[in-house]
């Protein structure tokens, strides 16, 4: 790992709570001063939640806005000296890197140089054998290791390693200490955090699980099983002051699987009910409702259950590629790349999670990439994604079949999963695909109004306009998008069963003739309901 | 035996002391005419942040503080309080402590 990114340094933040968390009450044993800083782990612990929890709240989508909720939170959240030290920590090291989006090892022993700096100007006296002391340390290691090391895991081992060494020193530097016989709390605090942000990083902590995660495990046993309850109800209250543990007892009486947990000024509510009404009526005792939402747990049951599944196995690989396929014309062309797996389903048929674990189970290997291809069906592929716990499963939001194939052919036997995930990412943010349909009722679309029957060109998702000629509805996709399909390379175009190779390959040749520069592919996809899948790579 | 006198002017370097090692304090400000003299000379003398009261054998503080910007404000106060109060108490033996921390100033980033 060369570069941190948004989400690695995420990671690294959840992982420096969870280890922070579990370890807590051994820093809190470390404090010698009766005061002023009772319980150095929680203290710090409360810090780190906070800045965390406004990252939660916020859900930021660049590094940038990240630091900023980190730094925020940690400010209103500091508590005790240990505390402040650590939202000055955070402020130094976002601070330096405000801006990059990408982190490199050479800036990352910047930003941590930043980081003590900033912890060191807000004291005239600083204490040495301390938090300070280590953070110092740190930086200074990171600096002198930013010169050879290349990649960011034994980066921080090595930082940890010398964050480590110079705790056990503390007793030395601070006589109190070493009456006491133990090392500083503050500084044990930071050497837990880096640790868990190491652990974050190489993925080997389990992060706290969010609201929606602990319902969605919930929902899926009881799907499992017998109902016991029909209705899956969740509200969203902005009630002010709801107690949490109190409305959970409550909430008791009307059904089980009851999850209450308070996310800023919200109240999340969960719970299995025959009678779903009485329950919104005792959550609105308390308050407004934001947001409720009902959902009938049996017929997501029979979708849970029901459908079957193919199997065909394939080519030795690295790691498995399931695919969604559908049309043999696409069977054909995903086992001949060497997906592992297909299964079918796509529009109006979509797999359960079932058939995903089944196929995931049916793979020699433990790393799986699952392709969709189908919007509606990306979130049951997570689902299984999750549930498969004994291999690394990676779902590809692919929203069609078109897109799948330039990514399968991206993919090097030679490079480490994550790496062929990471390419597959770029690539499938730059494939633009374009769909001929028909529609199966009335129906009005960004300002068309559609009837049953008619054909309708669909770009990128999205239905730009309707005709009555398949063709011509194709012609006049290329025509509207000349300029964005100028800069790109192949056209692929793949003809569904209703569509004759003969008027497939002169269509093709009609958009040869418009966009002489580009190649221009076209195979049998015998899909149903589309006429035409055009991928543009 | 005979008796211990600790005078205001300890008492006021005791607590300037303790309050320049608390995580968050970049400064004292004088409060007496004087003491901003000397200090606007480059004599700084740091007791003069420091208001010393006796009322019998109770003591109370009032510390005049600059505080680095950024940092909770409440949890620093909190910290000067507990670090005067714990270092009074172990180093002169007086029980009674009040300690008022008045936050004069934040220092602007530079």
């Amino acid at each position: 790992m060369k570069i941190l990114r948004l989400n690695e340094i995420n990671r690294m933040f959840e992982g420096a709570l969870a280890n922070l968390g579990s370890k807590k009450e051994a820093v809190n044993k470390l404090n010698v001063f009766p005061v002023p800083d009772g319980d150095t782990g929680t203290n710090m612990y409360l810090t780190l939640k906070t800045a965390i929890d406004e990252v939660r709240k916020k859900n930021p989508k660049t590094l940038r806005d990240f630091g900023r909720a980190i730094c925020e939170g940690a400010l209103i959240g500091g508590r005790g000296n240990s505390g402040v030290i650590l939202s000055q920590i955070f402020k130094g090291f976002f601070d330096y890197v405000d801006g990059k989006e990408e982190i490199t090892i050479p800036e990352f022993a910047q930003a941590l140089t930043s980081s003590s700096r900033t912890a060191y100007k807000a004291v005239i006296k600083p204490v040495e054998g301390t938090i300070l002391t280590v953070i110092n340390a740190m930086a200074q290691k990171a600096v002198i290791l930013s010169r050879t090391e290349t990649d960011f895991i034994p980066f921080l081992e090595k930082i940890l390693e010398e964050a480590r060494t110079v705790l056990a020193k503390t007793p030395e530097l601070l006589p109190v200490l070493k009456e006491a016989g133990v090392v500083d709390s503050g500084g044990q605090g930071l050497v837990f955090i880096t640790e868990g942000m190491l652990m974050g990083l190489q993925g080997k902590i389990e992060v706290e699980k969010t609201f929606e995660e602990v319902i969605e495990e919930m929902d899926k046993e009881v799907l499992g099983g017998e109902l016991k309850f029909k209705y899956d109800t969740v509200l969203l209250s902005s009630a002010p002051n709801i107690d949490a543990q109190k409305l959970q007892k409550e909430l008791e009486q009307f059904g089980d699987s009851i999850v209450v947990a308070k996310a800023g000024n919200l109240t999340k509510i969960h719970v299995h009910s025959n009678e779903p009404y009485k329950v919104m009526e005792h959550v609105m005792q308390y308050g407004e409702l934001k947001e409720a939402r009902i959902e009938n747990m049996q017929q997501e049951q029979e979708e849970f259950l029901g459908q079957k599944k193919e199997e065909i196995t394939g080519i030795k690989k690295p790691f498995c590629i399931v695919s969604v396929s559908q049309g043999e014309g696409f069977d054909k062309i995903f086992l001949s790349l060497g997906t592992d797996v297909i299964i079918n389903g796509g529009q109006t048929m979509n797999p359960s999670i079932n058939d995903f674990l089944s196929a995931i189970e049916k793979c020699g290997r433990n790393e799986v990439v699952i392709l969709p291809n189908n919007s509606n069906i990306i979130l049951a592929a997570k689902e299984a994604a999750k549930l498969a716990k004994d291999k690394k499963v990676y779902v590809l939001k692919t929203k069609n079949m078109v897109q799948a194939i330039p990514i399968i052919l991206s993919f090097n036997s030679k490079e480490t999963f994550e790496e062929n995930m990471k390419r597959a990412e770029e690539i499938l943010k730059d494939i633009h695909s374009f769909a001929v349909t028909y529609s199966v009722r009335n129906a009005k679309f960004n300002g068309l109004n559609v009837k049953k029957g008619d054909i309708l060109g669909v770009a990128d998702g999205n239905i730009v306009l309707k005709g009555n000629d398949p063709d011509k509805v194709l012609l006049e996709l290329f025509k509207r998008n000349e300029d964005l399909i100028k800069e790109y390379e192949v056209i692929g175009i793949y003809y569904g069963k209703e569509i004759p190779k003969e008027r497939a390959e002169k269509i093709a040749e009609k958009i040869e003739e418009m966009f002489p520069e580009i190649e221009v592919d076209v195979s049998y996809g015998g899909q149903p309901f589309y006429y035409y899948l055009i991928s543009i790579e | 035996m005979g008796k211990i006198i600790v005078s205001k002017n300890a008492l006021a370097k005791l607590a300037a002391l303790s309050t320049m090692e608390c995580y968050g304090v970049v400064g004292l400000v004088p409060v007496s005419f004087t003491g901003r003299v000397l200090s606007l000379l480059g004599m700084p003398d740091l007791t003069k942040g420091i208001e010393v009261k006796i009322f019998g054998n109770r003591v109370a503080f009032d510390i005049h503080v600059v505080l680095e910007s950024g940092v909770k404000v409440s949890e620093v106060a909190k910290t000067i309080i507990s670090q005067v109060q714990y270092k009074i108490k172990q180093l002169t033996g007086i029980k009674d402590i009040d300690v008022n921390v008045i936050i004069a100033g934040v220092r602007r980033e530079v």
